[in-house]
């Protein structure tokens, strides 16, 4: 520990610090646009259909995840090394916690489903941390995004070494300016022809390529979709029809008091089960994109570093969490009544 | 004014609960711990699940504050 | 939900995203993986097994050589015994014989020794008869004075202590 202090260290410690000093004060990265949905990026339409930025973050998550596995699986042998020892490591551990958890059968039979649903997410957050995930992208004027994505705040551009950046100094479109866009929009909508501005305030605004895809509620929403619908088809193929009796409780048992509210609830915990599963991935991946745009605009290096490890960590934690549940829901699913078997 | 106090509210104090109640549910989680070592990852993952089912509560005012910041509450505008 | 970014094509398009990875996962990764488990475990259950069986075997020999060890020591032990003993016998009879032999020759040297000495008395004894004889016939042939017959008994001794 003393030996840091010395000699190189030293240098190297002084330059790093002069260099976030030097870019505190002089390097402004522009806060980005902070938007909800997945801005469309323009000119990129498959049969009329935009497609987003976090579209093509999930095909990447997708392909990462398939390669990775194609990789593993490609060269096997009885002495693993490398990847295959990881693969089999990570296999290993999960279905031992599974067992826990589940049983072995359990474990068994949907360790596929949550390994696959554990490392497509592991992939789609950890993307968002690899430079050039919502900084490389796709500039244009303020009116354009406004129409398309409805970002009313842009900034003045300025051109480094042959690269169009953005500088920090920001154009507003106001009230009228916006309304009056949005009317344009509709005409050239409805002749079905591409919208130009007829004049432009000078601001413009950058659609990333790249966005990370769990910032999508789509995604989100459509993978909780999925699970719980998932679940419920295993309740029905392991009980039957038997299966929907928790929801019908209060009429089986001739309408007692507490069984209409247990039968209620079982119902309304369905969708809560949606909204928890999607909203807490989503908030959380979203709230880091936010912190590491903040921390960014605030200091342009070094600050960001420790929030990209607790978002590394923060990554790992909600796709783990995420496919837990998944198990949970499936495992739960199974049992006669929820209450019956676990207290 | 109101359209930016309201989801800061929402979020700001639907966070307090579950906030306290993690912290509870992981001392007595470490405690354990502390207690039964050999039962850790036990513990452990269970510990995790409590965390992710309070979470789930700043969770609903997440989804409440988004909703007001983003859609808004009718009859503000 | 527009304002949530929430739209029907693009939720189902992420649905079938996630279902196309994992059939093409579940069909291509995991099994290849989970069968190469399994085969290391039964093969790790083999090997522990087959090394089971091969050290209770080797046990097994190892008992059985030690007991053929033991037995072989054993009749070692027994042969060098009726060796030793053997051999005590050769020597107590070797001793007997020798002992008998040098008493015959102790024996026989004496009686030869004894006879030596009584055919020496008799020769003396004749030879003294001789003598005796021949100094008779001396002293009658001369007649006897006194000087003479005091040479006469010198001569006589210086002969005899001459023989």
């Amino acid at each position: 520990m003393r030996k840091l202090f010395q000699g190189k260290n030293l240098i190297v410690i002084i330059g790093v610090l002069g260099a976030v000093v030097v870019s505190a004060l002089f390097v402004k990265v522009p806060l980005p646009t902070i938007l909800l949905p997945a801005e469309k990026i323009p000119g990129l339409q498959i049969g009329g259909f935009h497609i987003t930025n976090t579209l093509i973050a999930t095909l990447l998550a997708d392909l990462t995840v398939l390669l990775i596995g194609l990789l593993t699986v490609r060269k096997m042998s009885a002495v693993p090394k490398g990847l295959q020892n990881l693969a089999e490591w990570v296999f290993e551990i999960f279905e031992s916690m599974l067992t826990d958890i589940g049983g072995k059968e359990k474990a068994r039979a949907w360790l596929p489903i949550f390994l696959t649903i554990l490392l497509f997410l592991l992939f789609a957050n950890w993307w968002e941390l690899v430079p050039g995930f919502d900084s490389v992208g796709i500039i244009e004027p303020v009116e354009v995004a406004y129409a398309q994505n409805g970002v009313s705040r842009g900034y003045e551009i300025e051109s480094v070494a042959g690269i169009v950046t953005l500088t920090d100094r920001q154009v507003i479109l106001d009230k009228t300016r916006q309304h009056e866009i949005k009317t344009e929009f509709a005409a050239a909508e409805a002749a079905d022809e591409e919208y130009h501005p007829h004049e432009t305030s000078g601001g413009y605004v950058l659609t990333p390529l790249l966005r990370a895809a769990a910032t999508d509620l789509n995604l989100t929403i459509g993978l909780a979709l999925f699970v719980v619908l998932m679940s419920h088809a295993i309740g029905v193929r392991k009980m039957g029809l038997k299966y929907f009796r928790r929801f019908l409780m209060p009429v089986i048992t001739g309408m007692k008091p507490i069984d209409f509210f247990v039968g209620i609830l079982e119902f309304i915990s369905e969708f809560a089960k949606i909204i928890s599963l999607s909203f807490r991935l989503f908030g959380n991946i979203f709230a880091g994109q936010v912190l590491l745009f903040v921390m960014a605009f605030l200091v342009a290096f070094l600050l960001p570093l420790p929030f990209m490890g607790l978002e590394l960590f923060v990554g790992f934690m909600q796709a783990f969490v995420f496919a837990i549940l998944t198990f949970i829901y499936f495992e739960q699913a199974t049992h006669s009544h929820a209450g019956d078997e676990h207290h | 004014m109101i359209e930016i106090l309201a989801p800061g509210l929402a979020i700001g104090l639907g966070a307090i609960g579950p906030g306290i109640g993690i912290g509870l549910l992981v001392m007595g989680a470490l405690q354990a711990m502390g207690r039964n070592p050999e039962v850790s990852g036990e513990i452990r993952t269970n510990m995790i699940l409590g965390i992710v089912f309070a979470e789930s509560i700043a969770i609903y005012a997440l989804v409440v504050a988004l909703l007001l910041l983003f859609v808004g509450a009718p009859g503000l505008q | 939900m527009a304002q949530l970014g929430i739209n029907g094509p693009f939720l189902l398009a992420q649905i079938i995203n996630f279902v196309l990875l994992y059939l093409l996962l579940n069909r291509f990764v995991f099994p290849p993986l989970r069968k190469m488990l399994e085969e290391r475990k039964q093969r790790i259950v083999e090997g522990l097994t087959a090394a089971d069986v091969a050290r209770q075997e080797a046990e097994e020999e190892r008992s059985r050589l030690m007991a053929k060890l033991e037995e072989e020591r054993a009749e070692a032990q027994r042969r060098i015994a009726r060796a030793s003993s053997q051999a005590e016998r050769v020597k107590i009879d070797i001793l007997t014989e020798a002992r008998r032999e040098a008493e015959e020759i102790r024996v026989r040297a004496r009686a030869e020794a004894e006879a030596e000495k009584q055919r020496l008395l008799g020769e003396a004894q004749k030879q003294i008869a001789e003598l005796a004889l021949l100094a008779t016939e001396r002293v009658v042939r001369h007649g006897l004075d006194e000087s003479l017959q005091k040479q006469l008994i010198d001569d006589f001794l210086t002969e005899t202590s001459l023989n």
